[in-house]
């Protein structure tokens, strides 16, 4: 038997068995999700290079239909080529949400650490704080503070930011208290290793796999409640590519010329999408260990 | 359940001071002038100078956030920049058509969401499309479904209408100003079946993304509930499966679903923004579309206070429902 006899083999065959196992499992949507949403990113970061016309410069004649030649996607009241605004629509969508989710994980990892970790009054009184911001509409909150801050790009993402931490404080409060009250952290505690290595460590690495997961599914809603922010003209103003304000620009043409205000409510409606799917299968994948 | 009750209040309480205490230092941060709105752009720099004092502007911040906050409670929300009156009479005109909106929304977000858990639940053969429908409903921004809404059912079939909420003019028949009920109490009934025409669309479009929400953890309930072992005695006793899951599965269920429907009525506020301005309808939503467009940060704030406090006493007003429904929960 060349298996017994060969321990490398054995284990490598023990690794593929694995894999496919894994691989019948997980539904083929996780990995439609991914790849999609892989292909997509990439076709936005590649937006000025994919784009055949400028998004902000008038391509041709106004309300040219999807599939004309030359203007895969048609052209919008103003003349400006849609394709080409939604390229770098999508790219402002994506970069929204990975700074929103960038900054919600390190503000709200930062404070449930602190909070999960310190324990006592820091604990209470940073959680009260938290759930104080739960305690209002979100998204309501988020609109108030971009308006405060007058309608651009980044007034939008600080809004939207000021509201989208408090889930994440939470929820690395309760996995770091969670894993402060298994015995190998007790047994850190009386060997007197000290706070920070114990963080750095023990706790940090424990709450990451749930951060993630938490974080990839959240990435669809966000892209959807920012593209709502942007609707109502709290964004980038008027000539800038954002895929909200195309679709509420285009809405006056709506029963005559839909793709206009259609086409970047789809783009929207298929970033979130791949967005869900793929955190289904982020999830899948690390909440089997 | 007193205690509980008093506790529950007084952190509503808290929650709104500390939201008055926000919206004031936005205010302050947009570097907007409020005397501005009440004298206009063209008026004198005396002119100016004088309604600054005259509305104690020129006092220290902590004197008029108190002032602001004295004003709140008498009703005065501040002038709107853009429409030069009180902002407190554009919202009064508009909330009622927002209550009525989101009533219905929330009513279809719960019919919907019951639907999709249930058949979910019983393994019915549709299920599998219903759940890729709501599915995919849920990643659309709210704007799109209605978009669609219109041009399908406005635009090609010509069922419903364009927009507006009435088709019999801007005046309420009647005391609430919610159409429908004052429409039956008037004895309308052409007024009251105008009215549920003219709210079918935008409704149904608000209430998918909550619908999905609440449906959701309507399932994980149901499911967790089925398998325990309450309902597999009520099985082994003889117990129909349908009795099974009305009577032991979906009301151990009610809980969790109900503060799930707390936390989407939040959700659900966002989305009737976003419809308001699509179909025109007269509503807070359109007011605060309005607002952004015309910078008016005393309209948007407004706003923002009105469904602040709406958000947070629904919110308070589903944890009492809770301990209503199961009284250990007031114990812990």
């Amino acid at each position: 038997m060349s298996v017994i006899e060969n321990p490398t083999a054995a284990r490598a065959a023990k690794k593929w068995a694995r894999i496919t196992a894994l691989r019948k499992r997980t539904p083929v949507s996780d990995g439609i999700g991914m790849a999609g949403l892989a292909l997509v990113v990439l076709i936005a970061l590649l937006a000025p290079v994919l784009a055949p016309y400028s998004p902000i410069l008038r391509a041709g004649e106004a309300f040219l239909p999807p599939l004309t030649p030359g203007y895969l996607l048609g052209t919008d009241g103003v003349g400006y080529d849609i394709l080409s605004r939604m390229l770098f629509g999508l790219r402002a969508s994506i970069a929204s949400a990975a700074i929103v989710i960038a900054s919600g994980v390190i503000i709200g990892g930062a404070v449930g650490l602190l909070a999960g970790s310190v324990g006592g009054w820091v604990d209470n009184g940073l959680m009260r704080v938290t759930d104080l911001f739960l305690a209002f509409p979100g998204i309501v909150i988020a609109m108030a503070v971009a308006a405060a801050l007058g309608a651009s790009f980044s007034s939008a993402l600080i809004g939207v930011a000021v509201v989208w931490w408090p889930m994440y404080a939470r929820l690395v409060r309760g996995e770091v208290r969670s894993w402060a009250a298994r015995p190998h952290l007790e047994a850190a505690v009386l060997a007197g290793v000290p706070w920070s290595r114990r963080v750095r460590r023990h706790l940090l690495p424990g709450v990451t796999s749930t951060v993630v997961v938490a974080a990839s599914l959240d990435v669809g809603g966000l892209v959807v409640a920012m593209s709502g922010l942007s609707f109502i003209g709290l964004g980038s103003p008027a000539p800038a590519p954002e895929l909200g304000s195309m679709a509420a620009q285009g809405m006056q043409y709506l029963l005559q010329f839909w793709w206009i205000p259609v086409i970047p409510g789809l783009g929207v409606m298929l970033l979130a999408l791949l967005a869900n799917l793929a955190g289904d299968g982020v999830r899948d994948l690390l909440s089997r260990r | 359940m007193i205690m509980f009750l008093i506790r529950r209040v007084a952190s509503m309480l808290g929650v709104l001071l500390a939201l008055t205490i926000a919206l004031f230092a936005l205010q302050e941060v947009s570097g907007i002038d409020p005397a501005k709105a009440y004298v206009g752009a063209n008026a004198s720099a005396e002119a100016l100078e004088r309604t600054r004092v005259a509305l104690g502007l020129d006092q220290p911040a902590i004197t008029r956030y108190f002032d602001y906050l004295v004003g709140l409670f008498h009703g005065d929300l501040q002038n709107s920049l853009r429409t030069r009156t009180p902002v407190s009479d554009g919202l009064a005109t508009a909330f009622p058509a927002t209550v009525e909106l989101a009533v219905w929304a929330l009513g279809f977000a719960l019919i919907l969401g019951s639907l999709f858990a249930v058949l979910t639940v019983v393994k019915w053969k549709g299920a599998a499309v219903v759940r890729v429908v709501l599915l995919s409903g849920a990643s659309a921004p709210t704007f799109l479904l209605t978009m669609i809404g219109l041009l399908v059912f406005y635009g090609n079939l010509g069922l419903l209408p364009a927009g507006g909420r009435s088709s019999f003019g801007a005046t309420s028949p009647g005391p609430t100003g919610l159409y429908v009920i004052d429409g039956l109490l008037a004895g309308r009934l052409d007024v009251a079946g105008d009215a549920i025409w003219h709210l079918l669309l935008p409704a149904a479009c608000a209430a998918i993304s909550p619908a999905v929400s609440i449906g959701r953890v309507l399932v994980d309930g149901l499911k967790i509930n089925l398998v325990s072992d309450h309902a597999r005695t009520a099985r082994a006793a003889g117990m129909r499966e349908s009795l099974v899951l009305a009577r032991h599965a979906v009301r151990n269920s009610l809980g969790a679903t109900l503060s799930m429907v707390g936390i989407q009525a939040g959700m659900l506020l966002g989305g009737l923004v976003v419809v308001e301005k699509i179909v025109s309808w007269p509503g807070v939503g359109s007011y605060l579309d309005k607002s952004v467009q015309a910078s008016d940060f005393p309209g948007i704030a407004g706003v923002a206070l009105l469904l602040g406090i709406t958000y947070v006493a629904l919110n308070t007003l589903v944890d009492v429902l809770q301990v209503v429904a199961d009284r250990r929960i007031a114990l812990s």
